[in-house]
């Protein structure tokens, strides 16, 4: 008893001194002044797979995980980014010059992810949260890389125009020609 | 000869609990580096499509730290090893501290052309609804787990980043922004408007 507690002695003086990890205060905030019109959101789905099958001779065992997870995309255009030159006004006819559509918007709501299978066998480590988080990250990537593919910007550029159009005509002008600037990633 | 025999298989046995130990070691104390594993590439399904017209007038991006905690309870003995972590650990069981980076967008929804457009000779009269939320945005790039001690469920971290999310939305609510988000959008309507009668850009009746 007297030797336990000796030992429980030495180990509390060697780490009772040292100061516990403090949790970070953030008081930062920005405000920004922004002008988007989005015009298209696309809910998508994705299954974040991972198969961390053991290659090392000295694993054993595998480590497996399939995350459900849904992101919400907008896209539309950047009207701060419009020029004086950009709108000509004629009589009752108007002619605006609109920039690229982009992507305005980039959500995944945790409310809309779940783990649908994570399987661990032999003497491997369970998966952190801090793992988890960094398949995630990677999902997030390759969705944001995948969503150009879909034609969303086309889109936004379809219904920026069909709403400025509409817009303008209620106003009273009686011919809207909306042009736009080269598109790089429309598909 | 016998005992040489004894004395061999004692060390071969001594020599392989030891690797057996250092394997233990390996797989389970040293997880895997983070940077080391890459998801498999899966495709992306289009759940929904939709139409819509939302104006974004004001960006306000926050961070908050969002912190759960599991102690000790009472203690036992100085014999259980539980007891001895309780030391290194100052007295805390279980911790998962997150860090969360959002993103609240002010402006006007448009999607149900709730808005009016009267003209005449002299003036244009614009009628808009009321500046709002459009978006709350969190997502997995902007978040980081900065403590992660002890084993936590998924369930446990999504409703951290939950309430990180409420927090960020009530922090936006607490500095007002709509007056702002009222003050760009009569800005961004002037410059989208060029005419020479008077404009008048009102909003309908808060509810």
């Amino acid at each position: 008893m007297i030797k336990y507690s000796l030992y429980f002695a030495i180990i509390f003086l060697l780490f009772g001194c040292s100061e516990a990890t403090p949790v970070p205060i953030s008081e930062v905030h920005e405000v920004r002044n922004i002008g988007e019109l989005s015009t298209t959101e696309y809910t998508v789905g994705k299954i974040v797979k991972l198969d961390d099958t053991a290659e090392e001779w000295y694993k054993f065992g595998d480590r497996k995980l399939l995350i459900h997870c849904k992101a919400k995309i907008k896209a539309g255009v950047d009207l701060s980014k419009l020029k004086d030159d950009d709108i000509k006004v004629s009589g009752t006819s108007i002619e605006i010059t609109l920039p690229p559509a982009q992507v305005t918007l980039f959500s995944m709501d945790p409310n809309l992810m779940r783990t649908e299978m994570e399987s661990v066998t032999g003497l491997r480590s369970n998966f952190t949260q801090k793992e988890k988080n960094a398949f995630l990250i990677q999902g997030e990537e390759s969705i944001k890389k995948d969503i150009l593919e879909t034609g969303i910007l086309k889109d936004a550029n379809n219904n920026a125009e069909a709403f400025l159009i509409d817009f303008y005509s209620q106003m009273g002008f009686e011919k809207v020609s909306v042009k736009r600037t080269g598109q790089k990633d429309e598909k | 000869m016998k005992n040489e025999y004894v004395r061999l298989l004692k060390n071969i046995f001594v020599l392989g609990f030891l690797v057996f130990l250092v394997v233990l070691v390996v797989n389970y104390f040293m997880p895997a580096g983070d940077t080391e594993l890459t998801i498999d590439n899966t495709p992306i399904h289009i759940e929904s499509i939709k139409t819509i017209a939302e104006i974004s007038t004001v960006s306000y991006k926050d961070e908050v730290v969002i912190d759960t905690v599991e102690y000790y309870g009472e203690f036992t003995s100085v014999l259980d090893p539980d007891e001895w972590m309780r030391v290194l650990n100052r007295g805390i069981k279980r911790r998962l501290t997150l860090i969360i980076q959002g993103e609240v967008k002010y402006g006007i929804d448009l999607t149900n052309k709730n808005y009016s457009v009267v003209s005449n000779k002299d003036s244009i009269w614009v009628t808009l609804p009321q500046p709002k939320i459009l978006d709350v945005i969190i997502s997995p790039s902007k978040n980081e787990v900065f403590q992660e001690q002890g084993s936590w469920s998924d369930n446990t971290r999504r409703k951290l980043e939950v309430k990180a999310k409420f927090m960020i939305q009530k922090n936006a609510d607490a500095i007002s922004l709509q007056k702002k988000a009222k003050e760009n959008t009569i800005r961004l309507f002037k410059k989208l408007i060029r005419t020479p009668r008077a404009l008048i850009i009102k909003f309908e009746d808060a509810k």
